[in-house]
């Protein structure tokens, strides 16, 4: 298996990694705007 | 003999698959925020009863006469096909057995599902066999209770999910897939499995619970514009029939299996599975049967691991969305229908290529089914067309079937929501799930492009 550097090196693989890298970002935020809408909307329900 | 589910790589694109990749999480982005926007009340429910079909076309297709004609006309089939695979040709591209097992039944069957309903029920063989058994055990005058109570509770789906994770097994990990003979040894297993089953448990505790097929055909069939409804047959919107609740046990890891089978096909089409397989039968050249072994053994766990991967996942969204509500209810059974559409494209776009290649090669295999050089149809001498579909048509079509499927999952998912929450907090609890959307899209994507 190719070592992070070899791919790096290896210019098609950049496009891999920058979409890896979108996905994850987009999984990040996801997960962090539903930990904050949730608990919004039960504080909202408790006032 | 079984052409590689794919043609080819993808090779002149005009911009790098990673663009697809990012292109597929904006749609489904786009469309979480759209259905959040627009769609606030449940939808699906309200449209499920359909409308029943004209009177007299209902009562020839669920008429005795025509279910005992296509249950003894699919019987015959399978006997054809056993005998075939029993003692036809022993090379596989000469036998009809692993075409029509592999593509006109496990392939073909499927749009004729999604399109026209529950068909399987109707052309289900051994069920077919098994009520003529029990008509004409009527007809002597005897009764036959089952010995046995099926746990429905504690098993449900489960031994269905086993079965079908056994055909996975067979086609993705057996070192001779389309070996006739491995298939005839199956089909009597299965054979044997399926009538003892239902002479245990009872035909309907068996067939709903441990036949492989009639959970597979029947949950892709839930989303279909035409539906039985205790005696009528009635006409519905697409997808209107997954507004329920899957709440019989063992739903999940069928639906797993669905999932995983299908991305383990394609990841073990990929340069970095082959290389490791072929490591491992490089260093066992001197004992091919140790070889067969490491190689079946290999591809069993990591097909079981891709099934576990895709089970878990889905339970991670659940348990998200089951905090973010916070009010104690089990979600897990409420959405597990949003997976039905991701299944099925998933299906769609590792195999339609296949279906529609492989699947004119039965057109000429009809005629000579044993491949002992008969032209039973006159079509002995059909040429297939392969050129029939460029690797870019076929790319195109994986890539928009795989969205629209994820799509089509968020949307149920998202009209189960809107029935139990309030629309603002039904949105919050779908964020996990279109996470898991996301993941299984691209998942899927990088899998298709590595093939």
């Amino acid at each position: 298996m190719a070592s992070l550097a070899e791919l790096i090196a290896h210019g098609s693989n950049l496009d891999e990694i920058g979409a890896a890298a979108f996905v994850v970002a987009l999984i990040v935020v996801i997960g962090f705007l539903g930990w904050r809408g949730g608990r919004r909307e039960r504080e909202r329900e408790r006032d | 003999m079984i052409v590689a589910h794919g043609i080819g790589g993808i090779r002149d694109l005009p911009v790098p698959t990673s663009y697809f990749v990012v292109g597929a999480g904006v749609v489904l982005v786009l469309s979480f925020a759209a259905l959040a926007a627009l769609w606030r009340r449940p939808l699906l429910e309200r449209h499920a009863g359909g409308r029943p079909l004209p009177a007299a076309l209902e009562r020839v297709l669920l008429s005795r006469a025509l279910r005992g004609t296509v249950g003894a006309l699919s019987l015959a089939l399978l006997l054809l096909v056993w005998l075939a695979a029993a003692i036809g040709e022993r090379a596989g591209a000469d036998n009809l057995a692993p075409t029509f097992v592999y593509v006109v039944f496990w392939l073909g069957l499927v749009p004729l599902s999604v399109l026209l309903g529950d068909v399987w029920r109707a052309l289900n063989p051994w069920k077919a066999a098994a009520d003529g058994a029990a008509w004409l055990w009527s007809r002597l005058g005897r009764d036959y209770e089952p010995p046995f109570r099926y746990p429905e509770e504690a098993l449900g789906r489960l031994p269905a999910a086993v079965g079908l994770l056994a055909f996975a097994a067979l086609e993705l990990a057996y070192v001779e897939p389309s070996s006739p003979r491995a298939l005839a040894v199956a089909i009597a297993v299965y054979s044997w499995a399926t009538w003892l089953g239902m002479a245990a448990f009872g035909r309907r505790a068996w067939l709903e619970n441990g036949e492989a097929f009639t959970s597979y055909f029947g949950l892709l069939a839930s989303a279909a514009p035409l539906a039985r409804r205790g005696e009528r047959i009635v006409v519905r919107p697409p997808l209107t029939g997954l507004a329920s609740s899957l709440d019989t046990p063992g739903t999940i890891p069928f639906l797993a299996v669905m999932l995983g089978s299908v991305a383990f096909d394609g990841f073990s089409r990929s340069s970095w599975w082959q290389d490791a397989y072929y490591e491992v039968q490089l260093s066992l050249l001197e004992r091919p049967d140790l070889a067969d072994l490491a190689g079946i053994l290999m591809s069993v766990g990591v097909l079981v691991g891709f099934v576990a991967v895709a089970g878990a996942a889905y339970r991670l969204a659940v348990a998200g969305a089951e905090w973010i509500a916070q009010d104690g209810r089990r979600l897990a059974h409420a959405f597990v229908s949003s997976l039905i559409p991701i299944a099925l494209v998933y299906a769609v776009a590792h195999y339609f290529s296949l279906l529609v290649l492989q699947g004119q090669v039965a057109v000429k295999l009809a005629s000579d089914p044993f491949g002992w050089g008969w032209d039973l149809l006159s079509t002995a001498g059909f040429r297939p067309d392969f050129g029939i579909l460029t690797p870019n048509t076929v790319w195109y079509v994986q890539v928009a079937a795989l969205v629209a499927g994820h799509v089509a999952g968020l949307a149920v998912a998202h009209d189960r929501a809107v029935a139990l929450f309030r629309p603002r907090l039904a949105a919050w609890t779908q964020l996990p799930l279109l996470a898991l959307m996301i993941l299984y899209t691209v998942g899927g994507l990088w899998l298709l492009s590595r093939s």
